[in-house]
């Protein structure tokens, strides 16, 4: 078989059935007896293999490629020599890196739900067209590459994981985050790219998490203005809304901009029995809550901040404002905080360009705020 | 309430409400504008409704919770009439005093009035401050007069007396007719005759007509159509009413903003009462006109302030525009003639009908008539709103209204009409507001946001900014529109870290023109203007955006990212 066809699927089925090194041996680049570009692929599929490893903790030497050709044969015992001695000084796979078995396998079945991606990935962003060895073996040790991957197969390995613990059961972002390894803020920030990405399933597993928060008694902030998050839409008030518009034409906005203030977001359910009682279909429901801004189709934390990002504010400094801001709540202009406290917005401007630059909470407007000033601001919100 | 019935019924309701009440009687007009209840204006409506309470002087003093008075810079803002007294920044902790001082003891507390930054000289009263001596309120002043709830104090001071004079003395053409001699243009932007705008619609086939008043002020910085409509929100009406009976509509909506819970309540207040009182249904004044409202809200974006996607928004549906070879005053509205006009547009229309044309075209220049509310805002020392006579020049506004330049600073350039205007330096001040002449210097009006920018504002990062605005608000739906702003953007950004390429400003200016030419609606067609006008006059510091290192732009990177 030519190393080109040793698909990242095969070598991941070989780890995850607990071999504990990966050897692909074949033609030297160059001596391709098919499109003379096999071995090139072999290299770039090694590359990423090796960066995937990486990035879940195992050592990047337990998956090697080496050319050797049919007439090599003592080349070919030397290198098996010297790789089953390496793998023998690492140890057995996981053990020598000193991860728990389960969580092994739980990182090494994110990656493999991960490959169809990251094939597609590959061909339109990470396909190398250079013609050499060397220029192969530069571009994957760039930071250009090691951006290009964080982007693109790093957060989405994150994201993969949080959904595949969720979906075994609920947990807090303070668990997700233990668990994963990376900060709260970071747990945070890929729920908000997931619920972008794919709304019905990400919300589901969103709920999961804020459910959870409750549960765990996250005692010093729980009250009643929980409920915004966690509460279950009230199925009677939001009959009640429909109720009062029904049978009006144009009634829909209405609807969901009533709906949407009472329960800070408009849930998958929500939406379904929107549709169904004003007998509009589900797509142009979507149409007009994803279109206006003003709709949010994820949960809301329990305080909604803006930065007013209007043109007066602006020329007065917001730009710096907004970047204290994020900097203290460690979230973006869209995102909700991973203790589900505060939601960042960029507000278009508010008409109070007298007070600029302001930072509004829950319709309470601060003005006149410095950068400096912001903590103090926030300090208040519990 | 009782129902009112004739011209007959309402002037003698007007006269009972006149007689009732002392015209010497105090009354404090508190601000609760957008920008003063930002400051906590509210907590001082309720320190001064507590303390009236607590000297049991409710029958000898009035409350009123007023629209914006303009001058948001200082606020919160206080007046004490009958003498006018005007009060700035003033707390809760204050209220006490201002009670037994000045409305009980007629005695000015010198530590409240303002004070003149620069020649620090005092005025007391209202017309002597500099900031509104300059001014010409016909729309605004009477925000300080009544209280916005209340439309037994809209009638006090004349209210519904152009819609009883419109209805009773006048036929529907011959109002058409006066708004048409008046000259009224449109506020919104265009500057377009609402006359011919009202006979378009008038005497266009379908017999359902609808009329349509765009509060929505999406445009960044723009506060004006707020402070009326909050604060006057019957005058809006009435005009609304004058001109669905000019047209012969029976139906017209208001669209306007959903996050300002005032405006909201206010406009749902005043259409319950005008109903109550027989001003809005069937058989207005028992003149036989029919005339219904409804409300509807933008949701947060800003195309929707567009006559086309307003009106499909009001519809239920998308805000996208569509093309306008048949206009929205021919097919509107579930494919309606409706007419559109701004808010400002609409509550000129009562003086009109009241004083006549001939008064209105006494004022302003020989195109553009009457008076205009501009919101100032940016680096100024008074921001606000502001109303003057159209010919006012651009340095009076700023200068004798605005007070200059905080800090010290220099005048850099003005900023007209919001993220689809235009900027012009500090040399062309000398411009009067005129529709035409700013069009002409490339500052087009707009609604009416005067963004004032000193030398530290940098002219990239501010076109940067608005085009930031614009890939955010542009609907998609068409091509030039939504992928020529992203891409002004994406060499906007790097001019603006200095990285830009030799010929960008060459493509800069061809894209704008593509966009000119092609795009739907009015907002891709002019979404390049900010970028022209500040190309015109500010091309330096484009050319300082430029590298010399790095290489002339490679066509095949202006073709959209694949993710």
């Amino acid at each position: 078989m030519c190393t080109g066809r040793v698909d990242l699927a095969f070598i991941f089925r070989a780890f995850s059935n607990g071999k504990d090194g990966v050897f692909v041996g074949g033609c030297w680049p160059g001596e391709c007896h098919y499109i003379t570009e096999g071995n090139y692929l072999a290299l770039s599929t090694m590359h990423i293999g090796r960066k995937l490893l990486e990035m879940i903790g195992l050592d990047p030497e337990r998956l090697r490629l080496e050319w050797i050709s049919a007439s090599e044969g003592s080349r070919y015992a030397e290198v098996m020599n010297d790789f089953s001695k390496k793998m023998k000084a690492s140890g057995p796979i996981g053990k020598g890196e000193g991860i728990d078995p389960e969580e092994l396998n739980l990182r090494l079945e994110a990656v493999q739900n991960l490959i169809p991606y990251i094939k597609l990935v590959e061909r339109e962003r990470l396909r190398v067209t250079l013609k050499s060895v060397e220029e192969y073996n530069e571009f994957f040790a760039s930071d250009e590459f090691d951006q290009l991957f964080q982007e693109l197969i790093g957060d989405k390995f994150q994201i993969t994981r949080i959904m595949a613990l969720l979906r075994k059961k609920p947990c807090s972002n303070k668990e997700l985050s233990e668990v994963l390894g990376i900060s709260p803020s970071e747990v945070s920030r890929h729920l908000n790219t997931a619920a972008r990405q794919g709304l019905g399933r990400v919300d589901e597993s969103r709920n999961l998490i804020a459910a959870a928060c409750d549960e765990n008694g996250n005692t010093t902030t729980s009250d009643s203005s929980d409920s915004a998050v966690t509460a279950a839409p009230d199925n009677d008030t939001i009959d009640q809304i429909i109720h009062e518009h029904q049978g009006k034409p144009g009634s829909l906005i209405h609807v969901l901009m009533e709906i949407q203030s009472e329960n800070h977001w408009l849930s998958k359910e929500i939406l379904d029995r929107i549709s169904e009682k004003l007998d509009v279909p589900l797509s142009r429901v979507m149409q007009i809550a994803t279109f206006y801004k003003t709709f949010s189709l994820s949960p809301k934390g329990r305080h909604e901040v803006h930065v007013c990002t209007g043109t007066s504010c602006h020329l007065r400094g917001a730009s710096h404002l907004m970047e204290s801001v994020q900097d203290l709540m460690g979230i973006r202009p869209g995102e909700t905080d991973s203790d589900a406290k505060f939601s960042l917005g960029n507000g278009n401007c508010l008409g109070c360009c007298s007070l600029g630059p302001e930072i509004i909470v829950d319709g309470k407007h601060h003005g006149r705020v410095t950068p400096a000033m912001a903590e103090e601001v926030l300090k208040n919100y519990a | 309430m009782p129902r009112i019935n004739s011209a007959t019924e309402l002037e003698e309701l007007r006269k009972g409400l006149l007689s009732k009440r002392d015209p010497d009687k105090s009354y404090i007009a508190i601000c609760s504008g957008t920008g003063c209840l930002g400051l906590g204006n509210d907590r001082v409506i309720t320190a001064f409704e507590q303390e009236i309470k607590r000297l049991s002087l409710e029958t000898q003093v009035d409350i009123r919770v007023t629209g914006c008075h303009g001058f948001c810079e200082r606020g919160p803002n206080v007046v004490i009439y009958p003498e006018e007294i005007y009060y700035i920044q003033v707390t809760p902790e204050d209220v006490p005093e201002i009670v037994s001082q000045t409305v009980l003891g007629k005695q000015v507390i010198d530590r409240l009035i303002y004070e003149d930054p620069n020649t620090g000289e005092k005025s007391a009263y209202q017309s002597d401050i500099p900031f509104y001596k300059a001014q010409m309120r016909q729309l605004i002043s009477n925000n300080t007069k009544i209280d916005s709830r209340r439309i037994n104090d809209y009638m006090g001071i004349g209210g519904y007396s152009a819609l009883s004079k419109a209805l009773f003395e006048m036929t529907p053409a011959q109002v058409l007719e006066e708004v048409k001699k008046a000259n009224l243009r449109g506020r919104g932007g265009g500057g377009f005759p609402a006359g011919l705008k009202w006979e378009t619609t008038r005497n266009a086939p379908e017999k359902q007509k609808y009329v349509i008043v765009n509060g929505h002020e999406g445009e960044p910085g723009a506060t004006m159509d707020r402070a009326i409509f909050t604060g006057n929100p019957h005058s809006v009406l009435e005009g609304l009413i004058i001109g669905a009976y000019a047209i012969g509509a029976s139906q017209g909506f208001i669209y306007t903003r959903h996050d300002s819970p005032q405006l909201k309540d206010n406009i749902y207040r005043a259409l319950e009462q005008a109903r109550e009182y027989g001003l809005l249904g069937e058989n207005i004044l028992g003149s036989g006109f029919n005339f219904n409202v409804e409300v509807h809200f933008d949701v947060g974006i800003f195309v929707s302030g567009e006559s086309s996607a307003l009106m499909r928004s009001i519809e239920g549906r998308n805000p996208e525009p569509r093309p306008k070879y048949i206009r929205t005053s021919v097919s509107g509205v579930w494919d309606k003639p409706s007419n559109l006009n701004n808010v400002e547009t609409w509550a000129n229309v009562p003086q009109i009908i009241n004083k006549g044309s001939q008064w209105y075209t006494s004022i302003g220049t020989e195109r553009s008539k009457g008076t205009k509310l501009i919101s100032l805002s940016g680096n100024i020392v008074n921001s606000g709103v502001v109303e003057v006579p159209f010919g006012t020049t651009l340095r009076q506004i700023i200068y004798d209204i605005g007070g200059g330049i905080p800090n010290g600073k220099k005048l850099k350039a003005v900023h007209f009409g919001g993220a689809m205007g235009g900027s012009i330096p500090a040399r062309l001040i000398d411009t009067p507001l005129d529709f035409d002449a700013l069009k002409k210097v490339g500052a087009p009006m707009g609604a009416g946001a005067l963004m004032v920018m000193d030398e530290d504002n940098n002219m990239v990062d501010v076109t940067r900014f608005f085009l930031n605005f614009l890939t955010n608000e542009s609907c998609g739906k068409c091509v030039p529109c939504r992928e020529g702003i992203r891409q002004l953007l994406k060499i906007m950004t790097r001019m603006s870290k200095g990285n830009g390429r030799k010929g960008d400003i060459e493509l800069l200016e061809e894209i704008s023109e593509v966009m000119g030419v092609a795009s739907l609606c009015s907002l891709g067609k002019t979404a390049c203007d900010p970028l022209k006008s500040s190309l015109r006059y500010f091309r330096d510091e484009y050319e300082a955006g430029i590298s010399d290192e790095i290489a002339p732009v490679n066509e095949q990177e202006l073709t959209p990212e694949r993710v």
